[in-house]
Parts: structure tokens; sequence; C-alpha cells
């Protein structure tokens, strides 16, 4: 609720059905990644064929010589030609890292995809092997397979694979570990595929994006440990030629010649980069592949907001809002709400109803300053008891949020730090707020959790977050909350996460505090029975525009907006028993969606050709009761009912 | 008419371990039916066991003791763990988005539970595309649909995707756990219309686990309301709403507002005066599990597990002083005939 209203489902999903492969080569990155690494191994493979010389062809007449039309890239200390070395030596450089990264994946996929997903005994095993496999010098073991198989690059690598696959194991683990406790896995459990199916198909798909780049982290250490070892000439014995070789070869003239560090230093650093972005490249194409479309590049026909004469903020209010508007930054701004405007009197409760995507939390948090980064307040007044704050700054704000305006939100554990007591969270916020020190602080925490009705406040100060039921939390939430003393509390669906009994509970505590210390509140939420028990009027906004305003004792008998009404209709409690409920058809639309006339006329039973046409106004129909409707006299009439 | 029932849960007990080698009881004793073509609605709030009576009727929680009978056979619960499930029960689970393998097309998600079907069976899976594209069409998915990922639906249209897929194996027994808490209120009657529908088309019989009163006595034709892992009171879906029987079902219904804004006072400030002080919950053992929390409690309560005892036609109620309490005409503000703007629909 509390993110960007996701973007529109896109009808024709291209990019989902193409290929992999297609998809990294049509990335800028990946299509040079791939690029140089095809021509690298390519130019590998066939050596044989394309080096322009023999590798250990001695040209005893050029030594050292630089770039040249005969030798491209010069000649080493014994006269042979560096590019024929290079791709000689990248043969066996590749293949090594081939072998390596194979034998990670041989040993790793397997055992980490089973241990995360069967747990139990293979999963103990399997983690204490690794545990002692991770615990032994690999070099160390490096140099003795070296020792045993003399000079075997192959048994070196195979060794390196196995010794590097405790690593990708536990990584692959956790992921089957997070991929076992999602319902589609045991929706397919109880599909009856056999383990071997549900991993293959479920599991392992979900590990993949780890899979591929840490293999091609792998890939890329690999090529660093395989040069370090014919480095220090433990590959192929010279004069064979291996890129480590020829950077030791460079290395003993460095201060005579510094060329001959150039081509294999390049070669070598650039292909570890290629391994790398490869990785990036391949995984961020894998996940976008299954994410939902980026918003939709339509241009949004200019949906201006009425500006009919500019309604000025309530004077006598101690929240008025008026033709607020909110987009996204970026080159392509998004509107997310579109011209708001509702005032709250002091120590009144305003419910603020609408489903996910109407912008009801948008709006709240425009009040309180807390806009997501990427979004601002386009246009609009934000008034809060007398003077603007919608162009305050972050530090001027500060000096408002806690002390005169609150916030409460629908996870309250979500507030409070689970690393420290109860009592030493409350404590931080009376400090902030009262600027008080010492024993005052410990005297007011208590007061506090006193005033939010929790029993035995001594002893709930000292326990920490987990150890309180999600009840107590929100008390405890609405504790810090008042801390301040506010004049205002935005309290975003504060109950929707609880039981009903306690939402009865939480709710008669806000009614109370309310009471004793004249503070408005502006609820959020989406229950209607949560706006009949507390609140004493209504705003109701759809596709981030109010479109009706109401005192709550009489949205319920007529509303004055189709949309509040098939919202009301579409509650089972307003269905008799037996009967269909009325559900609105269709969906809200998303932002890129927005039409230039009414936002609700697609689905809605009265829409008539008029309401297509362009921006609804606002209409005053009685005393404190505003409508965003056309055909509101109809409505209220009574002619078109169901 | 006295019909076999579908369903047949008898004296299920689900523990759990916690620390110290000690266990919990998160479901205790609990018997239920399901008839064929019927809806038992199970209601309760966080901690009362209901999930854990889904998972134990699913076969993917260990049950410590109690029988569960399927059209007469006796289920064994370790079934999914030796791959011998039962197709003829599915699930709609409430989190639209874990319960679709975002790595999978929806046409592949909806497949997969036919085609494993059909292999164990050894029957042929030419037929699935036909059959997959139809279901998209019942539960209102356009059929290019299936070509597409999860993540390029709505929830609501991800739960529409994950009823498809407990349907297309033409179950008997679909259980329900919370499958539209999680939606907005419009779409929720849209999925709960959808979920009507697709019953009487097809006779299945739902299980409709659910915290929310009001959902449940819209589709349950019989309620059971759960507290702490034991029935407290079950019946026909409209005697339980309309004369709860049990404190704890009184409670749960006087929590719950109702649209009426007048209404709701009456009820709070009734609510208000009937308020006791919560004691610590006792362990549960021989008591009664509301005990603490009620305002009709006597000593026996503390000391005397309560048995379930008839109350009507075909309701129970668990509870000492059951036949000793007010009438619930006196304990609730009795519903007023619906406003013709929102509810006159007939």
């Amino acid at each position: 609720m509390t993110t960007l209203p996701e973007p529109a489902p896109r009808p024709a999903a291209d990019a989902a059905n193409t290929g992999l492969v297609r998809s990294v080569l049509r990335s800028p990155r990946g299509a040079i990644v791939v690029a140089f690494l095809v021509v690298l191994i390519l130019a590998c493979a066939l050596a044989p064929l394309i080096a322009p010389y023999d590798p250990l062809a001695q040209h005893l007449s050029a030594v050292r010589s630089g770039p040249s039309g005969r030798y491209w890239l010069g000649t080493d200390s014994l006269g042979r030609d560096l590019l024929s070395r290079l791709l000689h030596g990248g043969r066996s450089s590749l293949l090594g890292v081939l072998e390596a990264v194979v034998t990670l994946l041989i040993v790793a996929v397997p055992t980490g995809l089973l241990a995360g997903y069967l747990g139990g005994t293979f999963d103990r095993i399997a983690m204490r092997v690794a545990e002692v496999v991770m615990s032994v010098p690999v070099i160390i073991i490096l140099l003795a397979v070296l020792s045993i198989f003399e000079h075997s690059m192959t048994s070196a690598m195979i060794a390196f694979g196995v010794l590097g696959s405790s690593g990708l194991m536990r990584v692959i683990r956790g992921s089957a570990l997070a991929a076992r406790e999602e319902l589609y896995v045991t929706a397919a459990e109880l599909m009856g595929l056999s383990r071997l199916q549900v991993v293959v198909r479920h599991v392992l798909p979900r590990c993949r994006g780890a899979i591929i780049i840490q293999a091609s982290l792998f890939a890329a250490v690999t090529l660093g440990v395989q040069t370090g070892l014919t480095f220090l000439s433990l590959g192929p014995p010279p004069p064979a030629a291996t890129w480590g070789g020829m950077v030791a070869d460079a290395a003993s003239v460095f201060n005579q010649d510094a060329w001959m560090l150039v081509p294999p230093g390049v070669t070598i650093a650039l292909t570890v980069l290629a391994f790398g972005l490869l990785g990036d490249v391949v995984r961020d194409v894998s996940a976008e592949k299954y994410a939902a479309a980026p918003a939709a590049r339509r241009k949004r026909r200019s949906g201006t907001p009425d500006t009919a004469g500019r309604p000025e903020p309530a004077t006598d209010m101690l929240l008025s809002v008026r033709d607020l508007s909110v987009a996204t930054d970026g080159g392509r701004p998004l509107r997310l709400l579109d011209a708001v405007g509702f005032d709250i009197a002091a120590g009144e409760t305003v419910g603020l109803v609408g489903e996910s995507g109407s912008g009801k939390t948008m709006t709240a948090r425009a009040v309180i300053g807390l806009l997501p980064g990427n979004c601002r307040i386009t246009s609009g007044q934000v008034v809060f008891d007398g003077s603007p704050v919608q162009d305050l700054d972050q530090r001027a704000f500060r000096k408002l949020r806690g002390r005169r305006i609150a916030m409460i939100s629908q996870e309250p554990m979500a507030a409070l730090d689970p690393s420290f007591r109860i009592g030493s969270l409350v404590a931080e916020v009376v400090r902030a707020v009262d600027g008080i020190k010492g024993k005052a602080v410990h005297a007011r925490v208590i007061e506090l959790l006193r005033m939010v009705e929790i029993p035995d406040p001594e002893a709930v100060a000292r326990r920490f977050p987990h150890q309180i039921s999600g009840g107590m939390a929100q008390r405890v939430a609405i504790a810090m909350a008042i801390a301040g003393r506010p004049e205002l509390l935005i309290a975003d669906e504060p109950t929707t996460a609880l039981d009903v009994t306690v939402q009865a509970e939480i709710l008669d505590l806000l009614r109370s505090l309310q009471q004793q210390n004249n503070m408005a509140i502006l609820l959020v939420t989406h229950d209607w029975g949560v706006v009949a028990d507390v609140c004493t009027k209504v705003v109701v906004m759809y596709a981030g525009q109010v479109v009706e305003t109401a005192p709550t004792g009489e949205v319920f008998d007529r509303p004055a907006h189709p949309y509040t009404r098939a919202l009301l209709l579409s509650s089972p409690e307003n269905t008799h028993v037996g009967e269909r409920i009325q559900a609105i058809p269709g969906s809200v639309p998303t932002p890129q969606r927005w039409p230039a006339g009414c936002r609700f006329a697609s689905r809605c039973d009265l829409a008539q050709p008029g309401c297509t046409e362009g921006a609804i106004p606002v209409k005053d129909i009685s005393e404190g009761r505003l409508s965003r409707c056309l055909r509101v006299d109809t409505l209220l009439g009574g002619e078109a009912r169901r | 008419m006295k019909t076999e029932p579908l369903l047949q849960v008898e004296g299920l007990c689900v523990d759990y371990p916690v620390r110290r080698r000690r266990r919990f009881r998160a479901v205790d004793s609990v018997d239920l039916t399901v008839a064929p073509g019927e809806t038992l609605g199970v209601v309760g709030e966080s901690g009362s066991g209901k999930s854990t009576i889904a998972k134990a009727i699913l076969g993917i929680t260990p049950v410590t003791a109690g029988t569960i009978r399927f059209e007469g056979r006796e289920l064994d619960p370790r079934r999914v763990r030796r791959r011998k499930p039962i197709t003829d029960i599915q699930v709609v689970f409430q989190d639209p988005v874990s319960s679709l393998d975002p790595t999978k097309t929806v046409g592949h998600t909806i497949a997969e539970p036919l085609v494993a079907k059909l292999r164990r069976e050894g029957g042929e899976t030419g037929d699935v595309r036909r059959q997959v594209a139809e279901m998209l069409d019942r539960v209102g998915l356009p059929e290019n649909a299936a070509s597409r990922y999860p993540a390029q639906f709505s929830g609501g249209q991800r739960q529409r995707i994950a009823i498809a897929r407990a349907f297309i194996v033409r179950p008997r027994l679909v259980v329900c756990d919370e499958a539209v808490s999680a939606l907005d209120l419009s779409v929720q009657a849209q999925i709960l219309n959808l979920l009507t529908d697709v019953q009487r088309d097809l006779g299945v019989s739902y299980l409709f686990i659910s915290h929310d009163l009001s959902v449940v006595e819209h589709v349950s034709d019989r309620v059971l309301v759960l507290y702490r892992g034991r029935v407290m009171e079950t019946g026909s879906a409209a005697s339980v709403v309309q004369s709860p029987q049990h404190p704890y079902t009184r409670a749960l219904l006087a929590a719950a507002p109702v649209h009426d804004p007048l209404r709701q006072r009456q009820r709070r400030e009734l609510r208000a005066s009937y308020r006791i002080e919560p004691k610590a919950a006792a362990p549960l053992g021989d008591s009664c599990p509301f005990a603490h929390r009620c305002r009709f409690a006597v000593d026996r309560c503390l000391q005397e597990r309560p048995v379930l005892q008839p109350t009507g036609a075909d309701g129970a109620v668990a509870c000492h002083r059951h036949g000793e309490l007010p009438s619930d005409a006196e304990d609730d503000v009795p519903r007023e005939p619906r406003s013709t703007a929102t509810g006159g629909s007939k």
C-alpha cells in the first residue's frame, strides 16, 4: 500500500516469450560482453589455424619488438609472437575455467537444492562437509594436486571447482530453503509431483539468478587463480604458452620493456570483467522476464485538473488540503494524485476510503511530508493549522512530525525496532519530542503505556517487540505516536492486520484518546465497518481522485457517487444470504490508463456519453457533501437503483 | 435425508513442537464433516488452528491423533510425502503472489496438476490445452492469459489463476484457506461470486476458512467456530450468525463493526457495558479455552472442559453455561431491515 501502484498488466507479453539468449543480446551491455567472449573463445579455439606463427617459434632477429605489421602485438624476449602465444595460451586458460565451472555446478547445484529442499539428515551431512571443505586452504590443496598429477591443469581446475562448490552450495541451499516456503511449491507437492520434479520445475528456477551470478563470479576468480598458477609455472611447463606464463615473462623484463605486459594483462583483465558482467546481464534479463511489464510507454492523455476557480483552503480547519497533485519524478512524470482536496476540523475523525491503487496512502504520506523518494507534490496546498506546509523542507517538517502530526501504520511491528526493548523505544520518542531527561523520561514512558491501556506497563516496557502480540504492538505504536501530544494523528490501516476483537479494542482506544486530547484523526481504511465505527466524515477516493465527501451518517444510506454505492454493495455484509454479491466489474485503472473523463465510467451502470468527454468537476450537493459525478441527481433521486 | 459425508474428520489433534521439547496443541479434538456440494465455513482468530486443520486435511502436516476420512476411505496423513496425493482434494491459498510460480506461464501452472494426474493414471495428455482454455474461460480470464506470466496479473486475477489450477482436475473438495482475505473489497466480491458459480456448475464442496464472519456467513451452509484449537460452536450459518450460542461467537460478532453508524454506536455502547478485564490466558487443559475472557465464566469453566452439546436442529455448542445465558436478543442490537440505497436488491 505504501509503494507505487503496480504497473499496468501488458496485454501482449512479447518480452516474456523471447528466449533468454535473445534477451541478453538485446541489451547493449549483454551484446558487447557476449561479442567479446565469443570472439575470444573462437580465436583461442581456432588458434592453430589463425595464429600467424607457431607460439614456440623463436624469431631471434626481432626480440622484444613492439607492435608492428609483422608482429601485431610484438614479440617477447625470445622473439616469439605475442599474439600467437596469447591465442594458444587462451586455449588452456579458458578450458581450465570451463572445467572448474562445470565441476562447480555439478557438485554444488544438486547438493544445494537437495539440502535446502529436503532438509533433515541430508542437509546436516551436506552442511558439515561444506564447512570442512571451506576450512581447507585452497592453494595448498591445489599445490598438492599439481604435485601428484604433474602439471595437469585439468586436475587442478577440477579440484578448484570442488573446493569452490561449498560456497555456491550454501547460497543455493538458502534460496531453496526460501523457495520451499512458497505456496506454489506446496501446491506442486499436493499435485503429486515427485520430489525431483518439484525441485527441477519449481525450486531450481528460483535459484537460477544466484547460480548464474555465482558461477560467473567463480569463472572470473578461476581465471585469476589459473593465471596465478601458470605464473608460478605450476601449469603446463615452459615453453608452452600460457597467459600466466606470459605475464611472468613480461614481469622479468618489465624494467626494459613494459609493453610485453600489456597484451596478456589487458586480455586477462577484460576476460575477468566480461565474466562478471555476463553474470549481471543474464541475471537482470532473467529477472525482468518474469517481472511485471514495465510501465506502458503510452503517452497519457492530459487529464487536466478542474482548474475552474481554484478552491481556496479553509482557514478555520486544522488540516485543509486543496487541489493536491502528486506525480513521479523523471522524464515521463506519472500523475498519482489528481487535485485531491478535503478538510479535517480539530478533534474530528475523517475516513479516507478506497481500494488499493486509489491513492489514499499516497495522500496521507503527502500530508505528513513522507512521499516516496521518486514522487513529489506538483501542485496544490496542504494547510495545517493556518500555515501551508506543502513546501516545507525536511528539517522544518521534522518540527511538525511527532509533535503536531503523528502517524501509525498497518504493520505495528515494522515501527518497532526488534533489537530494543519497548521501554527504550518509547523513551527515544519521548526524549525527542519532550526534551526531557533522566528519570522523568521513564515516568512519561509508563504514563504513555498506561494511556494506551496496556496492562502492567512496567513489565511490558522491559519486553522486546517480538515478545508482544500484534494488538499490543499497535498499542505501543500508538503510545509512541501520541507522545508529542499531536493535534492530528494519521492512521494508515491501523487495524487491518489485527483480529476483529483486537480491532474493536484498538478503535475504542483511538476514540477515547481522541476525546481526551481533542486530537483529529485521518483514518486510512478500506473497511466500511471501521468507518461506521469511528469516523465522522468520509472521503472516498478512486484512481487518484476524491470522488465523494460526506458525513458518515449519510454515506451509508445515500451514497452520492456510483463508486461509493458499488463499493458498499460489493460487501457480503450488504448482500442477502443466498444472493450473488453485486461485484463491480473490471478493476481500478492504473495511473497509466486513467481516462480523460470520469475514471469510474467504464465500470459504472449510470455512465452516459457525457461522462467520458472531459474531466468531471466536483459538485457541491449539500452542506458538507461533495460528489464528482455528473449524474448525482439521478443517483440520489433514486431512479436508477439496481 | 442423511447423505454419506464427503469428508469426515474425527478427533483431529495436531501438535507443534515448541522449544525445550514441549509441544503445543494447535488443534484439539476437532470433529467436522463436509457433505457433497456443501460449504463448511471455519471461523476463528489468528492462532485458532484453522489453517492447521486445512493442512492436516491436505496431508501436509503431521497429525498427532484422529482420523480423516474422504468418501469413506481413511486418508493416509503422510500421503503427500509418499506421493500418493488425492487429486479430489485441492486448495486455494490466501497469498496470490506466493501461490504461483513466477517462472512458469499461467498455462503451464494450470496444466501442471492435470498433466501430473494424467501421467499417474496413464491417460492421454493431448487434450490438456483445450481443458486449460476452457478453465481460463470459466474463471473469467482471457484466452491469451495462458502464455503470460503471473507477474503480469493483478491480485484478483492471480487468485482466479489459482482457482483454475485447483479446479482443472475436477476435485470433489476444495480447501479455501483465507482465499479472499488479501483482496480488495470489490475484487473479493468478484472472487466470492466466482467460487459460488463454480460450485454450482461443478458441484464441488468447500472447506472455507476465514477470519471474516460476514464472508463466511455469505458462502457457507454450515459454520464451525474455533478458538485456541477447539470447536466452540457449530451449526447452520444462519443460526450461528443470527442467534449465536457461545459467548465467544457472540464476542466475535459483537466486535465486527456493522455498516450503520447509528446501530454501530449502540452496539459499541452495549459492548462497553459488558466489557470485563481479561485475565491472563490459562494454559489449555481441563478448562474452557475462552474462560479468561468470558463474562459468563463460573468456577466450573476453569475446572472442567466443556463438551459439545446439541443446541437445536443441527447445531452444537461447547459451553457449560449453555441454556443459562441471556438470549442473544438482549445481547446485541438487533439487525434492522437494510436501507434501500445500499441493500435494496429485493
